[in-house]
């Protein structure tokens, strides 16, 4: 399901004090299946521009084509309904939209609302459930207020899940979460991405996350799309991320530090092991600039 | 649509409004509502609209947030407003089946509606221009008297202050978890009258849950810096009176004087 933006610029408290200008003309293409990262330093505009792609926020300007229809235009509106069947998002802190008295009735909160009759409602929360590894008859019968942490926030993913969307939008799914439940959490995430071919759009502060998960980065400042590329051709730009407060991972810094000293070394690299065999090859190569 | 409540949102500022006592404009709020009931006649409330006025806009404060503090009352009013047109004996002028409109109850609609009005916009001004701390500050000096009789007037002050401080918080988490569930295919907004009622549910279950989250946390970090009530407390701003505040008071005890002449001495006039 491909998503389009054109031109999409968002205002809160249009005419008042107030006034604050969250998106300035964003334009950009996900194409059907894309795993994107959206970076940016806070108050950037990603959460806003996650917003409207869900029809959640309208935008006060410009048009978003999400699967061939346009959700600004009025008829678009009117199935907002529908787009969120297809669009899934999962806000900060999900774990705080939890209200039912079990797991398994919370996370057939969405489907109930579609209005699925019974026997594919359960369906769907029990796969939902297996899919952020919260499966088994116990745990679906436990107040969603009896979980740790961590499995409060998979539960609530596992409630976005299973309305069964083609694209997934999560904002900072892993904020607060202890470096296992980092992993957990992200580790499905990709594996719904890899299995399944869901669209996801991932607001991130992490660095090291986005340049290991995603396909492609996008970067916001001050409601503006300032960089927009793979990964290691972003990361490439290291100064222009740091003066937006924005930090570069190790590996891209240890590859441009080395650059720096003369090092014969490409300026972006894809992962640690292809930076440790061009490192390596380099430091085997005389031709190298000497320090 | 939730951010747009103004009740008691605080506008900083800087003018004669913002400057004076916070006891004062408490006060002064009080005997404003007191005599904005017992008054009668037009000169009358022109003259407590005039003053309400000028205050606002002594207080550099736009007439749209002026009137955006009636938006929550406005069902209220609407139908105080109704209730008093049809419902008043007297002289009919305007008929229509079982429905009667009288001269009595157009002026006393008019009449009620514009107190309901200026009582809800005067409340508001004194929160648009006096910041919480100060006006639970001046509630506590208010209400001090009154510890002798047990009233725990710190304590009182310290509820208002915690309640005004959360108001901004609470709703943000409630815009944030209402398009949660939105996301999610909830819809708050069809229905009959029991169907929204259960449609709430989703909203204010995680409400009420991080409510008592937050007030936990809260006491936590109070008591870790070793908070212990108001016994020998000293506080970091003094509350003086000055020249503006007397001014003040000057001006509210001559509109009070005469719009209480109009009332009693000038009645049959």
């Amino acid at each position: 399901m491909a998503i389009e933006l054109l031109g999409v610029s968002h205002v809160y408290q249009a005419g008042t004090p107030q006034q604050v200008r969250a998106l300035d003309g964003v334009s950009l293409f996900i194409p059907d299946g894309q795993f994107v990262a959206l970076i940016g330093p806070t108050g950037s505009g990603k959460s806003t521009l996650a917003q409207t792609l869900n029809g959640l926020i309208q935008p006060t300007a410009g048009r978003i084509v999400i699967d061939g229809v346009e959700i600004t235009s009025v008829e678009g509106r009117r199935s907002l309904r529908q787009l969120r069947h297809k669009v899934g998002m999962v806000f900060q802190f999900p774990e705080h939209q939890l209200f039912e008295d079990s797991v398994l009735a919370d996370v057939s909160f969405g489907p109930r609302n579609l209005r699925l009759p019974a026997s594919e409602v359960r369906a769907r929360a029990i796969a939902a459930l297996e899919a952020v590894g919260l499966g088994g008859e116990e745990m679906a019968a436990r107040s969603p207020f009896a979980l740790s942490g961590g499995q409060m926030r998979r539960a609530a993913i596992a409630g976005v899940l299973a309305m069964e969307p083609k694209v997934l939008i999560l904002d900072e799914p892993a904020a607060g979460l202890d470096p296992l439940g980092r992993e957990e959490i992200l580790g499905q995430v990709q594996a719904l991405h890899r299995d399944r071919g869901l669209t996801v759009i991932l607001v991130s502060h992490d660095m090291q996350d986005v340049a290991r998960l995603a396909q492609r980065l996008l970067v916001m400042d001050q409601g503006r799309l300032v960089m927009d590329g793979p990964p290691d051709e972003v990361f490439a730009h290291a100064d222009q991320l740091r003066a937006l407060g924005l930090d570069v991972p190790v590996l891209s810094s240890v590859v441009q530090q080395l650059r720096a000293r003369g090092w014969q070394l490409p300026a972006s690299v894809r992962n640690v092991e292809q930076a440790a065999d061009l490192i390596y090859a380099a430091y085997r190569n005389p031709t190298r600039a000497s320090t | 649509m939730i951010r747009s409540i103004t009740i008691g949102r605080y506008l900083s500022g800087n003018s004669v409004i913002h400057r004076l006592d916070p006891r004062v404009k408490i006060l002064a709020l009080l005997v404003y509502m007191v005599i904005l009931f017992v008054a009668k006649g037009w000169l009358a409330y022109g003259l407590l609209g005039l003053l309400l006025f000028s205050s606002f806009w002594l207080a550099r404060i736009s007439l749209s947030y002026m009137l955006r503090s009636l938006r929550p009352v406005l069902f209220i009013l609407f139908f105080t407003v109704l209730i008093n047109l049809f419902w008043t004996r007297g002289e009919v002028v305007w008929r229509l089946w079982r429905l009667t409109v009288t001269r009595e109850g157009i002026a006393l609609a008019t009449a009620m509606g514009y107190r309901l009005s200026m009582l809800v916009i005067s409340a508001s001004l004194l929160t648009l221009t006096t910041p919480p701390i100060a006006l639970t500050d001046g509630l506590e000096h208010l209400l001090t008297p009154g510890k002798r009789i047990g009233i725990p007037a710190h304590e009182l002050a310290l509820m208002l202050t915690i309640a005004l401080r959360f108001i901004p918080t609470l709703l943000e988490e409630a815009d944030r978890i209402m398009k949660a569930q939105m996301a999610r295919g909830a819809d708050f907004n069809s229905g009959g009258l029991i169907q929204r009622a259960r449609s709430l549910l989703p909203l204010l279950v995680p409400l009420f849950v991080s409510a008592f989250r937050r007030a936990d946390e809260l006491a936590t970090a109070m008591e870790a810096r070793c908070y212990r009530g108001g016994e020998g407390r000293t506080r970091l701003r003094e509350l003086r009176l000055g020249a503006i505040d007397a001014f003040a008071g000057l001006i509210l005890v001559a509109v009070s004087g005469v719009v209480l002449y109009l009332r009693f001495a000038g009645g049959a006039a």
